[in-house]
C-alpha cells in the first residue's frame, strides 16, 4: 500500500521530470522539491496563520494575567488555557500539520531516490516494478515514453553521485568530507532562525524559549547526520527544501532577518529596568557642574554648556 | 552453483554435495554471478566484492583470487568470458578485466564507464560486450582496443548472441534485434511487451525470447516477424532452455514451465520461491533453482516434470 500510494507515484513523477529535464537526476530532485513545496503551499499558509494567532494570543494580556493566576495549579492552568484557545479560535497543533506531513515525503522520497539508482539487478527489477509502463498504441505513450529507454539513471550531478553519501575529498585531509551535509546544516538551521517568531517574555515562557532554542539547533545537526550518513539525493532534497521554505515565506513578509542573530533575553524586569534608566536620563539631563556652567546633554550624548547667570 | 557465500559442487544425478567453495561460510563472500567452467575445467566465479575466484573442480579448493578489481568498490553480476588463455571479466564498475588463465591482470583493463552486467562473447576476432547505458562494444582480441561501439536503443543486461554472422539482443526498450556484425543498424527489431532480460535462443531458423511481462516468443530468424506467443504468470527473467524440441523456463513468481516448440504447455509446476536464473540440461534431467532470501533450492525435474532430487543450500 505504502508503495502503490507514495513510492511509485514519486519514483515515476521523478523519472517523468528527469526524461524532461535532460536526464539530469540532480535537477529533477529540485524541480519535485519545488512542486512538493507549492503543493504543500496552503497548509503552509494555514500553519502561518495558526502560528500567528497562536502568538498573538501568548502575547495577549488576558493570557499573562492567567498564566500568573494558575501558575500554582497545572491543572487549572491547562483548562483555562484551553478556555482561552477555544474562545481565540486557535488549534494549538494547527502549526504541527505541515511539518508532520513532510515525514512521509522525506521517507517515500529518499526510497524513490534508492529505487531509482538501482545497482544491482534485484533492485532494479524491483525499481522496473514501480514503473507505470505504456504501451505504444496509448496516446499518452509520446508524454510517458517507455522508462526502459531511460535506464540506467544518471547518478551523477555536480561532484556527487546521488545514490551513494556525499564526500567531498580535499587535498591534505586523508578523509572526505561531507560539504552536502553541511550546507544542510547551514540552511536549516537559517530556515529555523529566520522563521521562529521571537517568544514573548516572562517567565512562564523560559521553558517553552528553551525548547525551541533547542529544536533550533539539534534539528539541523539531525538531518545533517542524516545527510552523513544516506544517499546524497536525501541532502540535496533538504537543502532544496530548505531554501524554498525560507523563499516562500519571504514572498509572504514573514521573514525576519532580525531572527538570525541571537536576541537579549527580553525579561520584564529588564523592561521595567529599562524605563527606569530612561527615565533618569532625563532627569539629569540639565545639571551644573563644579564651575557653575550649566551642562545639557543632548539626545546624542554631546554636552554643551553655558555660563549661568547669577 | 554459487549462491550466497558458496559456490556449490553437487553430483548431478542425485545432487548430493561434492564440495563447497569456501568450506566455512565467509560473510565477506558472497556469490552472484553463475560460475564458469574454463576449458581447462576450473571453476571460475566472482564475487558481490568484485573478486574472481579460482576454483578446483576436484576438491573445491581455490587456485588464486583477482583483487585487483576491489579498486572500486562494486561487483561482478555477470559470468567471465573464459577461454583456452584469457579470461574476460566484466564487473558492474564498468572495465573489462583481461587475465592469463593463472589470473594475472594483462594490460589495462578497458573502461567502459557504465556497469557491465553481461558476459562477453567471442565474435570473430573480437570480444563483444553490451552496457547497461545502451552500448554494445567491441574489442580486439590480440590487444583488446576497441574495434568499434554504438547504441542500441535501450540497456542490455544479459550476453548477445552471435550466430552466422549476426548479434541478436534483447534490450530495456523492449526490442530483439539482429544486427549484421559491423553495423550499426539492425537488419530487424521485434517489439516485446516489455523489457528483456534475457538471452535469446538462436536456432537455425527460429529465435525464441522472453520478457518481463512472462510473454515467450518465437520469431522469424530471417525477418524478425512473430510466429507464436506464450503468456507465462509473470516476469521471465532468464534465458529459456531449449532441449529436445522443448522450452523449460521459470518465472519470477515461481513456477516451472515446459512448452514445445510450438508453443504448447506440456507442464506447468509452482516451485515457490522465485525463479531467476535459467534452467540446467544435466543430461536427464533439467535442473531448476528457486530462491527466496535465504536460501536456494535446486530441483532436478524428468522432462516429463516428476522430482528427480532435490538440494537445498545453506541458510
Amino acid at each position: 500500500m505504502w508503495n502503490t500510494i507514495v513510492v511509485s507515484p514519486m519514483i515515476n513523477a521523478l523519472l517523468f521530470i528527469y526524461g524532461l529535464l535532460g536526464e539530469n537526476f540532480g535537477l529533477a530532485i529540485i524541480l519535485f522539491t519545488l512542486l512538493v513545496r507549492l503543493a504543500t503551499h496552503p497548509l503552509m499558509s494555514r500553519q502561518l496563520k495558526s502560528s500567528a494567532a497562536l502568538q498573538d494570543l501568548q502575547q495577549s494580556k488576558k493570557w499573562q494575567d492567567m498564566q500568573k493566576k494558575f501558575k500554582d495549579d497545572k491543572e487549572k492552568l491547562a483548562q483555562e488555557q484551553m478556555k482561552l484557545y477555544q474562545e481565540a479560535g486557535v488549534n494549538p497543533l494547527g502549526s504541527c500539520l505541515p511539518t508532520l506531513i513532510q515525514f512521509p515525503i522525506i521517507i517515500g522520497l529518499y526510497q524513490a531516490v534508492i529505487a531509482a539508482l538501482a545497482a544491482s539487478p534485484v533492485q532494479l527489477l524491483n525499481f522496473s516494478e514501480s514503473l507505470y509502463k505504456l504501451s505504444p498504441d496509448n496516446p499518452l505513450y509520446n508524454i510517458f515514453p517507455n522508462p526502459g529507454s531511460i535506464i540506467p539513471i544518471n547518478s551523477q550531478f555536480l561532484w556527487m553521485d546521488l545514490g551513494q553519501p556525499e564526500r567531498l575529498m580535499i587535498p591534505g585531509i586523508p578523509f572526505g568530507i561531507s560539504l552536502l551535509a553541511v550546507l544542510v546544516v547551514i540552511t536549516s538551521f537559517l530556515q529555523t532562525r529566520l522563521m521562529t517568531p521571537a517568544s514573548p517574555g516572562g517567565d512562564a515562557n523560559a521553558q517553552a524559549q528553551a525548547m525551541t532554542k533547542m529544536m533550533g539547533l539539534y534539528f539541523p545537526l539531525f538531518i545533517g547526520y542524516l545527510t552523513w550518513t544516506y544517499a546524497a539525493g536525501l541532502g540535496l532534497y533538504f537543502v532544496a527544501s530548505n531554501l524554498f521554505t525560507i523563499g516562500q515565506y519571504a514572498a509572504m513578509g514573514r521573514l525576519d532577518l532580525k531572527n538570525i542573530l541571537p536576541q537579549r533575553k527580553e525579561t520584564a524586569n529588564n523592561s521595567a529596568n529599562k524605563s527606569a534608566k530612561n527615565s533618569t536620563k532625563k532627569s539629569t539631563n540639565k545639571s551644573t557642574n563644579k564651575n557653575g556652567l550649566k551642562v545639557t546633554k543632548t539626545s546624542g550624548g554631546q554636552k554643551s554648556k553655558s555660563k549661568s547667570k547669577k | 552453483m554459487a549462491f550466497g557465500p558458496h559456490v556449490y559442487a553437487l553430483q548431478k544425478n542425485n545432487g548430493s554435495l561434492v564440495w563447497k567453495y569456501p568450506a566455512e561460510a565467509d560473510r565477506a563472500i558472497n556469490f552472484y554471478a553463475e560460475p564458469v567452467i574454463s576449458p581447462n575445467g576450473d571453476i571460475i566465479a566472482g564475487d558481490y566484492k568484485n573478486v574472481l575466484h579460482s576454483i578446483n573442480p576436484a576438491d573445491g579448493t581455490l587456485n588464486w583470487t583477482f583483487e585487483k578489481s576491489q579498486e572500486s568498490a562494486n561487483r561482478f553480476v555477470a559470468s567471465p568470458l573464459v577461454t583456452e588463455n584469457r579470461v574476460y571479466a566484466p564487473s558492474a564498475n564498468g572495465k573489462l578485466y583481461v587475465l592469463d588463465s593463472s589470473g594475472e591482470q594483462i594490460g589495462e583493463p578497458y573502461e567502459a564507464g557504465t556497469p557491465l552486467w553481461a558476459t562477453p562473447i567471442l565474435a570473430n576476432d573480437a570480444v563483444v560486450f553490451p552496457t547497461l547505458d545502451h552500448d554494445l562494444v567491441a574489442l580486439d582480441v590480440k590487444d583488446n582496443r576497441e574495434v568499434w561501439s554504438f547504441n542500441v536503443g535501450g540497456a542490455v543486461v544479459d550476453n548477445v548472441v552471435f550466430d552466422g554472422g549476426m548479434i541478436y539482443l534483447g534490450t530495456f526498450n523492449n526490442q530483439l534485434m539482429a544486427y549484421p556484425e559491423g553495423s550499426t543498424s539492425p537488419t530487424w527489431s521485434f517489439a516485446t511487451s516489455d523489457w528483456v532480460w534475457s538471452a535469446p535462443i538462436v536456432t537455425p531458423d527460429v529465435i525464441y525470447t522472453a520478457d518481463a511481462k512472462g510473454m515467450v516468443y518465437a520469431i522469424n530468424r530471417e525477418n524478425g516477424t512473430k510466429l507464436w506467443e506464450f503468456e507465462a504468470d509473470s516476469a521471465i527473467l532468464s534465458t529459456p532452455l531449449l532441449r529436445e524440441d522443448v522450452l523449460y523456463f521459470g518465472t519470477e513468481l515461481g513456477s516451472a514451465y515446459a512448452i514445445t516448440i510450438e508453443g504448447v504447455q506440456k507442464w506447468n509446476l509452482s516451485l515457490g520461491g522465485n525463479l531467476y536464473t535459467s534452467p540446467v540440461d544435466v543430461g536427464e534431467n533439467i535442473v531448476f533453482t528457486s530462491m527466496d532470501n535465504a536460501t536456494a533450492n535446486v530441483t532436478a525435474y524428468s522432462p516429463e516434470g516428476t522430482i528427480v532430487w532435490s538440494f537445498g543450500t545453506d541458510n
